[in-house]
């Protein structure tokens, strides 16, 4: 069953080859057997799971099932989820049950699927190797020793274990889709305001997206079906109508515009180019052009990133102060002292450096005003983009610069700093990414990335699709997870 | 570049309520490190540039005048470390005028 | 050396909607605590602000009424800092873009004496909860029921110069706001509360001088006090030589002094910045428009309406405007009565108001109808009663004892007009006290007042006053 695509799943579920019931335990059981060495998941609601897919059977029995009634789901521990810790990873929130749904899991349960349990992830989402979970760090499944990347490394580890067929996964400078690359599965940012952010924890409200991790672009696109569109809770969501999102995805792409980037290519990796250009040529059988674009701005937008994420983290992590929930100090002397002891004693390291950064930032606004720059420059990096998709419909290049490394690599710190290169830039633009995987580099997954205009996920879900029809990459799995 | 001074971090870990106190130099260091790697968007000329609030031209949607919660007081308040008789505790605050209103 | 003060007033108007700012929790007093705090209010971890229309609705109406410029964008900041009362560790409030900006509004001095005093701005903002001090336990307690709720922050520009004017500006404002229908703007219950900055310069000084701040002050009175003794204060320190500290200060009410708060040392910083979550609000020229066009008549017209229709006193016309209710019920008993606006408006800034005011009722559950009022009136001016009677059948009416002509006939009061009737009556007194009437006719005048005396007597008051005058002369000279 693990090796079913949700399509396949439900149509499994609909000729009553087996039961919701028998899918979930299924599950359960995988997860429980593998997820020891993954450390993938924070909660399992095993419970809760057995308890829907039952009442999901029923559905279909009494043939009143929606469309994904009894799919199994995670969800990355920063959705909150009525009645379930929802932990974000953090000493902070340990205890934390919340009264409501998350938008995107409120959507999800109201389509029948069948949460399995909370997955790991940096603390606050805040990292690209999840190792600065409280948990402690996610391990790839392709190589035991290596991180899963981050931050929303326990849904794609979980995914490319097979020990769950899809997740929801969240994504500021590339934490969806860095950890995809990681972990060879597909991955998918929509555009800013596509998907609600209501009842998803905050990290940088301007560039924090809610996505999902799966097998391939297919499945992500069924999913996003019921996720994607405006929410009463989000006003930052769009009013837009939201397009069937499989209606298109077999569409031909033939005479597609592709746009690489120079700046994505300079400097790359050898192994990683070779992957990436056999990925091009696949896609230049089909049809599509490829032509060379320019962002010259792109240089900065990890800088830009480096100032915008921290400056909204420490605002919107400055509710976290012991009084109405979370962590609260023991004994403290005055309230200064209950501030401050409970916040330095229930958020991690990481998490305490990008606040005191974005606190730095946000209170020197002479001789500049960081944050005020930092948009302004995020306007050019964004309006470089604009430009580009006059000429291309998608621009493509690699997702991350190598793929994953040890995890504890000190060693390689600063690389590890970058490895989110290629993919801030489109959190800041907005615009929707997919990662797809291309291949393996010294035996471990490395992806391509797909950034699509503005509103225009079909489009990239097309092409991912299409590539995924002429090649078997998505479909690996690895040793010991069969 | 703005160097950093002692004073500087120690204001700045009390805006944030965060006591890092022993760990100052690590903290000094990671700051210098930031400020330097984010120092070439400083360089940018962008005195003409609007800085960019939303992802494109919209404007805030709003929400009509309805009342759609209810008291959920003693549901919310089981996730709070102090209360009584349905008020939030907090350490005594001797301070008589710090909220603007 | 001659002084200038300068007063600079920053108020807070709590708007009127059902729910708050940014949550769909109610906004309405008396609740227990904490009972109106939703997870939007407390703050609870990815829960987003929902902007309230009515707000918006509300704060444009005031822009338009003190001709401001409506901003067709505007941005919410959060403004951030540490506060129990304060669930998010920020406000959102607007910093660099306020919704409204540069307006005014024409204060009355004194008749035909109008200053002009600019607003700068007006932006809305979310309400702080409130922080309940209990010192036996070394505890405070929050609640969190005023988190959230619509605030219109309204600031004047530095052209105030007295604490006369401050309060008359303050009183204008109050009731623009009340007449804007969009708060309730009471000082006790705190939702018009004021922030006052006081400051002194010497006719030489170009500059303003330095400023202190007095906060919350909760009654006209009090700030008027409270500023009168700032700038006597600061007038004293700088002719001996000293400095005015920027500092904030309180107003001490049993003492009538302001007293220095512990100075910050901490240097606030607010690291304002846009908040991610709300993007900016553009408002359409029809959204304004169709504000503009639900706009009603404001107290400056009201008032000179009043005067030039009606043919009021200033004085009278002032008062009748400064309440809209007022206003609206003297137009009514105007209209429904047909009687002498002079007379309605002695009789409702007197007679009622007092009663109104002694009972603490407000005029719009008034015990007498305006169109009780009238008739009433309508009875002095054709005579049926005079003017004492009235008072005691506005009681009457007062305590619900009928309508006017009703306890006019049931109490006897209806005036002897009639001279034929109170010639008769006379022609008995005259009997009874022969003596005394002929004393009266040679000269000794008080004993006028002595038959006046026994015809009232008599009739139990109701001899119409100016007629027995008349008669009892006629009859002396005869």
């Amino acid at each position: 069953m693990h090796r079913r695509s949700i399509a396949e799943l439900i149509q499994d579920l609909r000729t009553k080859k087996y039961s919701c019931e028998e899918l979930t335990r299924y599950f359960l059981r995988r997860i429980k057997s593998f997820d020891k060495k993954l450390n993938s998941f924070i909660t399992l609601t095993e419970e809760y799971a057995m308890q829907k897919a039952r009442l999901a059977d029923k559905c279909i029995k009494q043939d009143k099932a929606t469309f994904l009634t009894g799919i199994p789901i995670a969800h990355k521990d920063l959705f909150c989820t009525k009645g379930i810790k929802t932990s974000c990873a953090s000493k902070m929130l340990e205890n934390f049950i919340p009264p409501y749904n998350a938008t995107v899991v409120e959507r999800l349960e109201q389509a029948g699927m069948v949460m399995l349990g909370k997955t790991n992830m940096d603390e606050f989402a805040m990292g690209a190797t999840n190792e600065t979970s409280y948990y402690g760090c996610v391990h790839n499944p392709w190589n035991i020793q290596m991180v899963s990347g981050g931050s929303s490394g326990g849904s794609a580890a979980a995914v490319a274990a097979r020990i769950v067929p899809i997740a929801t996964g969240s994504d500021t400078g590339g934490s969806i889709r860095l950890p995809c690359s990681f972990c060879g599965v597909t991955g998918l940012k929509p555009t800013y305001g596509r998907v609600s952010r209501f009842g998803m924890i905050a990290f940088a409200s301007s560039i924090d997206h809610a996505g999902l991790i799966g097998y391939n672009a297919y499945d992500v696109a069924l999913v996003l079906n019921f996720i994607a569109g405006m929410d009463g809770h989000d006003f930052t969501t769009v009013e837009k109508p939201v397009p069937d999102y499989i209606e298109t995805i077999n569409d031909s792409i033939n005479g597609l515009r592709i746009g690489l980037p120079r700046e994505y290519l300079e400097n790359l990796d050898v192994a990683v180019g070779l992957q990436i250009d056999t990925a091009i040529t696949e896609l230049e059988k089909m049809g599509a052009k490829v032509q060379e674009i320019s962002l010259p701005y792109f240089k900065l937008a990890l800088p830009v990133y480096a100032v915008i994420a921290p400056a909204e983290c420490s605002s919107n992590l400055a509710r976290f102060d012991g009084v109405r929930y979370g962590y609260s100090c023991k004994e403290p002397l005055n309230i200064e002292d209950l501030y401050s002891r409970s916040r330095s004693e229930g958020f991690g390291e990481e998490v305490k450096r990008r606040i005191l950064v974005g606190t730095y930032v946000l209170s020197n606004k002479k001789p500049i005003n960081y944050y005020e720059q930092a948009q302004k420059v995020r306007r050019l990096i964004t309006e470089d983009f604009i430009q580009a998709f006059n000429k291309v419909d998608i621009i493509l290049g690699p997702t991350t610069p190598l793929p994953a490394y040890q995890i504890a690599q000190q060693a390689e710190k600063v690389k590890i700093n970058f490895s989110d290169v290629f993919t801030t830039a489109s959190n800041l633009a907005g615009l929707p990414a997919i990662s797809v995987p291309v291949g393996f580099v010294d035996s471990l997954p490395i992806g391509m990335q797909l950034i699509g205009n503005y509103f225009a996920e079909a489009k990239i879900l097309n092409v991912a699709h299409r590539y995924q029809q002429v090649t078997d990459w998505h479909k690996q799995t690895p040793e010991g997870y069969c | 570049m703005p160097t950093i001074t002692e004073n500087d971090l120690i204001k700045t870990m009390h805006l944030a309520q965060l006591d890092l106190a022993k760990d100052m130099p690590i903290y000094k260091q990671h700051l210098a490190d930031v400020l330097e790697f984010v120092a070439p968007i400083c360089e940018v000329d962008a005195k003409n540039v609007e800085p960019m609030l939303y992802i494109q031209d919209f404007s805030l949607r709003l929400r009509a005048d309805n009342i759609t919660e209810s008291n959920q007081r003693d549901m919310l308040q089981t996730s709070a470390a102090h209360v009584e008789d349905g008020f939030y505790l907090v350490p005594e605050v001797i301070k008589t005028c710090e909220t603007e209103n | 050396m001659n002084w200038q003060p300068t007063i600079g007033l920053e108020v807070h108007v709590q708007l009127k909607t059902f729910s708050k700012l940014f949550s769909g929790v109610a906004t309405s007093a008396g609740a227990l605590p904490n009972a109106q705090a939703g997870i939007i209010d407390l703050g609870y971890p990815g829960v987003l602000p929902a902007l309230n229309e009515a707000a918006v609705r509300m704060a444009v109406k005031f822009g338009l009424s003190i001709n401001a410029e409506i901003a067709k964008s505007s941005i919410f900041e959060r403004k951030n800092y540490f506060y129990p009362d304060l669930s998010k560790g920020y406000q959102i409030t607007q910093n660099k873009f306020p919704l409204i900006k540069n307006g005014f509004i024409d204060i009355l001095l004194a008749e035909k004496e109008v200053k002009r005093i600019n607003i700068n701005r007006a932006h809305l903002e979310e309400d702080a909860g409130k922080l309940l001090h209990n010192n036996f336990n070394r505890v405070s307690r929050v609640d969190f029921n005023r988190a959230g709720i619509p605030l219109l922050e309204i600031v004047s520009a530095p052209d105030i110069h007295s604490a006369k004017e401050a309060v008359i500006y303050l009183k204008m404002l109050q009731t623009l706001v009340r007449y804007l229908e969009i708060s309730d703007a009471n000082m006790q219950e705190g939702s018009f509360r004021c922030d006052v900055n006081v400051s002194v310069r010497s006719n030489r000084q170009e500059e303003l001088g330095i400023r202190t701040e007095i906060k919350n002050i909760n009654s006209f009175r009090f700030i008027e006090h409270a500023i009168d003794y700032e700038i006597n204060r600061q007038i004293k320190l700088l002719e001996n030589g000293g400095k005015v500290v920027q500092e904030t200060r309180l107003y001490d009410e049993t003492n009538n002094e302001t007293r220095s708060m512990r100075s910050k040392e901490e240097i606030c910083d607010y690291r304002y910045f846009p908040d991610p979550d709300l993007l900016p609000l553009k408002l359409s020229d029809s959204f304004i428009n169709q504000i503009k066009a639900e706009l009603s008549e404001l107290p400056c017209e009201k008032q000179q309406r009043l005067q030039k229709d009606y043919d009021l006193s200033f004085y009278d016309a002032n008062i009748l405007s400064a309440d809209f209710h007022m206003a609206n019920y003297f137009e009514e008993v105007v209209g429904i009565a047909k009687v002498s606006p002079k007379l309605a408006a002695n009789w409702i800034i007197g007679e009622l108001a007092s009663a109104l005011n002694s009972n603490n009722i407000k005029i719009t559950k008034s015990p007498i109808a305006a169109k009780q009022l009238g008739e009433l009136l309508k009875r002095i001016e054709d005579n049926t009663i005079s003017g004492k009677m009235a008072k005691e059948i506005f009681m009457a009416i007062w305590n619900k004892e009928g309508d006017v002509d009703d306890i006019i006939a049931n109490k006897g009061l209806q005036q002897i007009s009639d001279t034929k009737v109170l010639d008769g009556i006379i022609n008995e007194i005259i009997a009874v006290f022969p003596e005394e009437f002929r004393e009266c006719q040679l000269g000794k005048e008080a004993l006028l007042d002595f038959f006046v005396g026994k015809v009232m007597a008599k009739t139990k008051g109701c001899a119409n006053p100016e007629l027995l005058n008349k008669l009892l002369k006629r009859k002396l000279r005869d």
